[in-house]
Formats: C-alpha cells, structure tokens, sequence
C-alpha cells in the first residue's frame, strides 16, 4: 500500500512516545519518593539549584539537608528504586525525636499520622496530624522551591491557649536568627537553616 | 504455631515400639554432605529431608531426632508429620555422643502413606553443620507403624501442547493487538476511568491515560502523573483514582481540575515495612468504600537472618475517606494480583514458594490465614492449619508466577463469569472454574492461551467487552523485559472452540462440562481419562512437596444424555488433594472438531455429601477403542521437563531471557562466577547441568543473576537424569 505524502506526514509527525503534559507535578529532577538513606518512608526536594531537602514521613521532619556536587542540581541523588544522598551535609537529625505536645509544664508524646504532600506553583507541601487523646493538630510544611536560602514554612492548627507544639530539634532558627523550640499559634513560621 | 520447648535427653530409654527413620533413606541431600551414615546439614533449601510410614491404626507418635550440634542455627528446624507442623529450637549439644531430642508428639490417621518431613531453615548456609543420624518414631501399639515405600510420580503420557504440555499458541477464538509505543512500559496497575479512557501505572512511577475513543496504533499515551514509588496496583472508584505505592496507599486528586494531579494524599501506612527490594503493595480494589491490598513478604531476608516485618504478607483493606486501616487477612508471600471473583468476591493469587508447595488463588475471607510465614513473631491470625485455597494453581505445570484475576465478562461467550489469571513468567492466561460446595469454594483451572508478547500483570475490561491485559518482567534482561512488557487489547471473537468448560465435584467424582457435545459414542471408556493426584506437603525452605503423588482409578465414565458432560467415577476422593485430568488428543466434538485442550486441575475442599455423579453403563460400541488413548513412550520426558521447569527463563533458540539460553548447550564453554565471586571456566557436561539445576548458585554464568531455585526438592532423580539427557542432546 503506498501512503500520499499528506498521510505519511501526518504519520511522521504523529507523537510515538508519551504527549507528555506541562509542568505536570512531582517531577524526579525535583522531588524523589523513594526511600532516601535507609529512612524507609521518605521524600527527599530540591530547593534552588543544588539544596536538597531530606524528611522522614513517620517523623514530620526533615532529618537531612545536603548540597549537591556540580552544576546539575539532581546529582544530589544516587538513584534506583532506593536513592542516596550525595554531597556536602549541611544539617543532619538523628536523633529520632519526635514532636510534644506542651500544656502549661506537662510534654506530651503524640501519633503521627502523614496525611500527604503537594506541588503547588513554588512551593512544596507536606501535611500531618498529631493526635493525643481525643486532641488532633494538623501540622503543615512548606518548602519554597526556587528559595534563595535555605528555608521551610511551618504551621499548626487546632492549639488551644496556652498550647505549644515542640518541634523535634532547635538547629533551625528565624530569619533574623532567633531560636525556635515550638510552635505557638496557627501563623506560619519561616524557619532558616543558619 | 506451636513451639517446641526442646527436652535434651542423653540417650533416653527407648520406647519398646519404636521406629527408626534413618539419615541415609531420605529422598534428597541438596548441598549437604555424607559421613558415613550421617546426613551433615548445613543448608536446607534444596534438599528433601523426608520419609513415607504407614499406620494401621490410629493413635499418638512422638518423634525424635538423633543428632549433636556443637554450635546450633540462629533459626528453626520444622519437623512435619502428615501435614502438622512443628518447629524446633536447636540446643548445643557438647561432646561427641549422639544426643536425643523430641520433636513433638502428633497423631497417626491409618490408611494413606504418611509423610514425615525435617525441613532446615531457610536458604542460608550454616558453617557449623547438624550431624543428623535418625528420627526415632515411638508408638504404643506393636508394630503399628512401618516405614513406606516413597510413592513413585506416574509415568505420564506423552504429551503434546495443552495435553500435558504447555500450549504454545493463542486460544482460536481470542484476538490481540500489541499497542506498543518507543517506551518501556511495565505495567504495573490498570484501571478504567468511564468508558473510555484506559488508566495504566509503570514500575518506574509514571500514571498514562490512553483514550480509548481515539485509539490508534502506535498508541497515544498521555503522561498525566509522575513520581510515584513503585506503583503496583491501581483502582478507580467514583471517578476517584488510588494508586498502591511501595510503602503507602495514595489518592491523587485534582484539585483544580486542570487534568494534573498535585495532591498525593497518603490513604494509609500504617504497617512495618523495610527496604528489602521485595516489600510491594500488590494490587487495588475498592470495595464498599475501602481499599484493597497485599503487602508482599521481603525476600532478600530469606539468605540472612529471615525476620520478616511484622504484619507482611497481609491482605489491609484502608478507608478511602478516613484512613482507617485494618488487616483483613494474612499468610501471604506474593499476592500479586486481587480482582473482583463472581458474586462480588475478591479474590487474590499468591506465589509459590515458602510455605507454599503451589501456586494458589484464594478467595478473601476474614481474618484468614493462608499459611506463609517467617520467624515469630508469627501473624496475629497465624494458626496450625492454614485456610485452603479456593484452586490450587500447580507449579509449573499451570502457573509460574500467577497476577491478577479477573472475572470474564458477558461478551467472552461460554466463558462469562469465569475467572482468567495472567502469569510474569509462564505467559499466557489461564482460566478458572469456581463453585461452592458445602458451604466451601473450590474449583478447577485449565490452560487457555500463550501466543501473546507480553507477559500479563494487570487487566482491565472496557464495557464493550475488550480486555486491555498490561505485561511486565523482571530481572537483568533488559532487551527481553522491553519485549515482553507492554499493553495488549484481547477480543473475545466468539469463534466456535471445542474444550473442557467446566468441572463440578459429586461425592463420587467429577463432571466435566465441555464447550460441544461429544461425537456419537465418545467418551465413555474409562481408559480415555488419565487421573493422577496428589496432597500438598508446605515446607519452610522454597519449594514444598508433592504428597502421594499418584495414578488415580476411573472407574467409570458416563456421558450425559446432550453428550455435553462426562462424568468420571473416581472411587479415591480424598479432600485436600489435587486431581489433574488429562483427556485424549482424538476425543472429538459432534462438529467434527478436535480438543483445543485436553487438561484440567481440580482442587478438593470439600466433598459434596448427597450429590453423587449419574453412573451408566457405556452402549457397546462406545467401549471400542481403535488405539491406545494414551502412549507412555517415555521419549519426550526430558523436553516435558525442560517445558515445565526451564522454558519460562531459558531459550533454545540462543535468544537471552532471565537465564541463558541452552542451544548448543553440551560440551560449550560457560564462564561462570561461584558464591565467592571467583571466577571460573566451565565445559558444560552432565556433572555441571546436574549441579546447576541442584544448585544452581555453585555456578552463575556471567552476565545474569543467582535468582533460580534450586531443583532438588521438586524433581525426582529420574526426571533430573532425564532432564540432563535432553538438554545434552540439543543442538
């Protein structure tokens, strides 16, 4: 069968492979939801070029940031069905500490539930609930993606007066330097890395 | 599973009814080595430590071992006697006299030879071996116990494809169209979103839409998410899409309605998991507002210390509003594939392997247990006895590595409501026959179609009656994964076929249900009919037993008055045992038309009390046979074999799959790689085939990986010779 030139034009440029959609979210350059360093549920960003953001779901924290080597800011990550970090760390967590709940001079452990994450334009976002008894907070994360430091947005919902949450660790500070240890109301807090 | 406190008697006074299961007469040694009389294990995966006795009478045995072990095994033996399982913790014993220990005390039932297993753990090898000399077996009554011979398999028919042999081309009345683009596609998940848009997940994460109005070839796939972790299973419910990630159950949502899913909202993760490469969540179904889905066993575990996760294996339904998770079933391996059954069921297949003698397909049933297993702590619904599978699906005989049922809609003709499965590594789709009888679902499953590319995974039925079937390999075959990966539409094209449709149990045998009526005449010699069966033996390490394999009596056979049934007599019934059915390549339909299978695996639960089969006496001229039904050559044994065991990874034709090909195989060079990484040039005789298929890691050719199971366990001498013989004599 011989093909007039319209129809094999057509054909040649008829799409062969994926029509592939723009700017769909979650890209692999950007965000990786394997496992990163052994942290079976983790999620690792790229904020700018080269900073990588590392967070342990089961945890509601992030327990690495590193730099990646090189130009290209996706070298941050040796990859696979499980990934690496690679390159310089600039913050690390190990300590397993989790999030308390604080009333007047009592802590409280709580259960963590991950409620799950979100592109949206510029920013990146994590959810989750603390829940202590009967009480339930939501916790929300941002991280800027084209951030020019190396910064995360925190914020709590459902404290009651005289409530804070505690975060897990102080190594992050205010913008203008000052230590963070907790969470006291529903705004949101700009948390730098020094 | 009840745990042994192990008694350490120093040479205990002797029963006066006692009866010796020495070392020496086991089936198989695997890698273990012989001194003497003594069985020194180090290893248990491929060996057979095993021996049939015989009772005459009910009553009590208690076993125990003959053994010393200076330094013991982190892990525990399993000792097995006719199907109840115990384990045992290993003392250290000091010194160099034998010392004594009880294993368990279980009961005799008269009658059937029974088997009695030791069975190492796992595939890990132990440097300091067990010296094993014997079992003792104690009994109150004299001479009550006798050791048994090992029944020998039958010999089997010739065979040919779909009688005996696995069938090599596409079912006559099927229709396929490879839609396959530049891509690597392995299909993962798959879903209709309405009516016309077809959903598929990958392995490496991508979400594809492909609209099904506008299909063209090479397709158009739309990428309409991205990122997602291992995606195994995939479900749509009320236009609502949740994917079965690695480690979470997810929802994407659309919030704004551009078409781009921004949101991943974990559904669930509230069980252990670990980075074993193995640990998936296999499939998706959304029933009554919940979500369905397996999370696997891991396997790289099983070369070390063999602790499981807890909770793995487990059938977890999620609330798919507010996260509730629940663990609905458990003693699963590799449940890679749920679907919707008849009635609304779900239904799920499992792999076999440890703990699992045969592939299964299993109907889901509350709390449970479907006796995979690992280390304590066991399953919180781990229990002795394991709840059946709705059919046992032989391994390899009729599934390799079963996926996803799915039940067979209105448009497939005489085979609506029946239940298909796909296979990663037999190919091909296999169909299945459920009913319920007393109360319990059974049935039969019978090979249907190969001749397709891909190698099914996930299924998906457009209203219209075409189902979209995904492929998907594993392994280090990079150029073979691509080939066999991808989407395929199959048609039911209502073609006339003539072939066992159906099987139904009476309490005096089975009713099989064919396609056409028999030509005038047919069907009714017994001698047409080849029966074996046989029990299901589970064991700790890969591969499990067959139990009293053996040829089953028909005693007679009466055709239905429409000649559309045949009813086989079959005076040894026994529950809990498979009966595989061969029929005869020259049974004939009334059209004139020849069997397009002749074979059948029927599973038995239960045994229907009051429903006896209809017992004729044969018109005489229907007894005549013209020539033997079946011939017993023994000639194509070997390539039987090899079909069976080796075709789903190794080629004759020099092309590469998950192993190397075998043409021209005998006398040529292999370099190979032994468990230290030395590397070694091997000239390919009997020794080294035999060696590779009893251990297959002594020596792994350079270039593919040590995945194979060892063979020991499954097959015979005789059909391990055979084996060897063939592929020595290929060109």
């Amino acid at each position: 069968m011989k093909l007039g030139f319209p129809l094999l034009l057509a054909w040649l440029l008829s799409p062969m492979t994926v029509i592939a959609a723009d700017d769909l979210p979650f890209d692999r350059t950007r965000i990786n939801r394997y496992s990163l360093d052994g942290v079976v549920r983790s999620v690792a960003i790229r904020q700018g070029e080269r900073i990588w953001f590392g967070y342990d779901l089961e945890r509601a924290t992030p327990f690495k940031v590193w730099r990646a080597p090189g130009e290209r800011g996706d070298s941050g990550l040796k990859r696979g069905y499980t990934t690496k970090s690679v390159g310089t760390v600039l913050f690390e967590d190990k300590s397993k500490h989790d999030w308390k709940l604080r009333q007047g001079d009592s802590e409280h452990g709580m259960k963590t539930r991950y409620l799950g994450c979100t592109e949206g334009k510029g920013y990146f976002k994590f959810s989750w609930e603390f829940r202590h008894g009967s009480r339930r907070l939501k916790l929300s994360e941002r991280v800027p993606i084209d951030g020019d430091r190396i910064v995360r947005e925190l914020r709590v919902e459902g404290l009651k007066s005289g409530e804070t949450l505690q975060l897990p660790t102080q190594a992050w500070k205010t913008p203008d330097g000052k230590s963070v240890n907790a969470l006291s109301n529903s705004k949101w807090f700009r948390l730098v890395l020094p | 599973m009840k745990h042994l406190a192990c008694s350490l008697i120093f040479f205990a006074t002797a029963s006066a009814w006692a009866l010796d299961l020495p070392a020496r007469e086991i089936f198989s040694r695997g890698i273990n080595t012989w001194d003497g009389e003594i069985l020194e294990i180090i290893k248990g995966r491929g060996a057979t430590l095993g021996w049939y006795i015989s009772a005459q009478r009910e009553e009590d045995v208690t076993v125990s071992i003959e053994f010393t072990c200076p330094k013991p095994p982190d892990q525990e033996y399993q000792i097995s006697f006719d199907g109840q399982d115990r384990f045992w913790t290993v003392p250290a014993t000091k010194g160099t006299n034998w010392h004594r220990a009880k294993l368990g005390t279980f009961r005799a039932r008269p009658g059937l030879p029974l088997l009695v297993l030791l069975v190492p753990p796992s595939n890990r090898k132990y440097e300091h071996p067990l010296r094993f000399r014997r079992l003792i077996l104690e009994s109150q009554t004299a001479s009550n116990l006798t050791r048994a011979k090992a029944p020998e398999p039958p010999v089997l028919p010739d065979a040919a494809p779909g009688f005996g042999k696995k069938l090599t081309n596409m079912h006559p009345a099927l229709a396929a169209l490879d839609l396959r683009d530049d891509q690597l596609r392995r299909i993962s998940g798959m879903a209709m979103r309405g009516a016309g848009e077809l959903l598929f997940t990958t392995w490496k994460g991508d979400l594809l839409s492909f609209d099904l109005t506008k299909a063209t070839n090479p397709p158009q796939f739309r990428l309409i998410a991205q990122g997602l972790s291992e995606p195994m299973g995939l479900a749509v419910s009320n236009g609502r899409l949740f994917v079965t990630e690695k480690n979470q159950a997810t929802e994407l949502i659309d919030a704004d309605g551009d078409g781009k899913f921004e949101i991943y909202r974990c559904v669930s993760h509230e069980w252990p998991a670990t980075l074993d490469y193995h640990e998936y969540l296999f499939g998706a179904v959304v029933k009554d507002e919940w979500l369905y889905f397996a999370n696997s066993a891991a396997m790289a575990i099983r070369n070390t210390h063999n602790r499981q996760a807890y909770l793995r294996g487990s059938i977890i339904r999620a609330h798919i509003d507010t996260g509730k998770t629940e663990i609905v079933a458990g003693g699963l391996r590799t449940a890679n594939g749920i679907g919707f059954g008849p009635d609304g069921s779900i239904l799920v297949t499992d792999n076999q392997g440890e703990w699992l003698p045969g592939n299964k397909l299993v109907q889901l049933q509350p709390k449970a247990f479907y006796n995979f297993r690992s280390r304590p702590p066991w399953h919180p619904f781990d229990r002795p006895i394991a709840t059946p599978p709705a059919v046992w699906l032989p391994h390899p005989e009729i599934a390799m590595s079963p996926t996803e049922p799915i039940t067979l809609s209105k448009n497939w003709g005489p085979y609506a409501g029946q239940v298909l499965y796909g296979d990663a590594t037999f190919g091909g789709l296999q169909r299945v026959f459920l009913e319920e009888v007393e109360g319990v679902l059974q049935g039969a499953v019978f090979p249907f179609s190969q001749g397709f590319r891909h190698l099914f995974n996930r299924f998906a039925f457009t209203p219209e009656g075409d189902l979209y079937a995904g492929g998907i390999a594993r392994g280090s075959n990079q150029k073979f994964i691509a080939d066999v990966s991808g989407l395929t539409r199959i048609r039911h094209t209502g073609k006339r076929v003539f072939e066992p449709l159906a099987a139904r149990l009476r309490s005096n045998g089975i009713e099989i249900e064919f396609t056409q009526r028999l030509a005038p005449n047919t069907g009714w010699n017994p001698a047409g009919y080849f029966v074996t069966q046989w029990g299901y033996q589970a064991t700790q390490t890969y591969g499990g037993q067959k139990v009293r394999h053996r040829r089953s009596e028909v005693r007679t056979a009466t055709v239905s008055t429409d000649r559309r049934h045949v009813f086989l007599e079959l005076p040894d019934l026994v529950e809990n045992e498979i009966f595989r059915i061969r029929l005869p390549q020259s049974l004939q339909s009334a059209k004139g038309d020849s069997l397009w299978t002749g074979e059948l695996w029927y599973t038995v639960n239960r045994i229907p009390k009051k429903h006896p089969g209809r017992i004729q006496s044969a018109p005489q001229q229907a007894m005549l046979a013209a020539e033997p039904f079946f011939r017993f050559s023994g000639k194509d044994t070997g390539s039987v074999m090899y079909q069976n065991y080796c075709a789903a990874c190794h080629t004759l034709d020099g092309s590469k799959r998950i192993g190397p090909s075998f043409r021209s195989l005998a006398k040529a060079t292999r370099q190979t790689f032994d468990p230290d990484g030395n590397k070694h040039t091997i000239k390919v005789d009997a020794n080294y085939l035999r060696q590779s298929i009893v251990e297959p890691g002594a020596h792994v050719v350079e270039g593919y990986q040590n995945i194979m199971p060892p063979m020991a366990g499954l097959l015979r001498e005789s059909q391990i010779d055979a084996l060897v013989n063939y592929l020595l004599k290929l060109k």
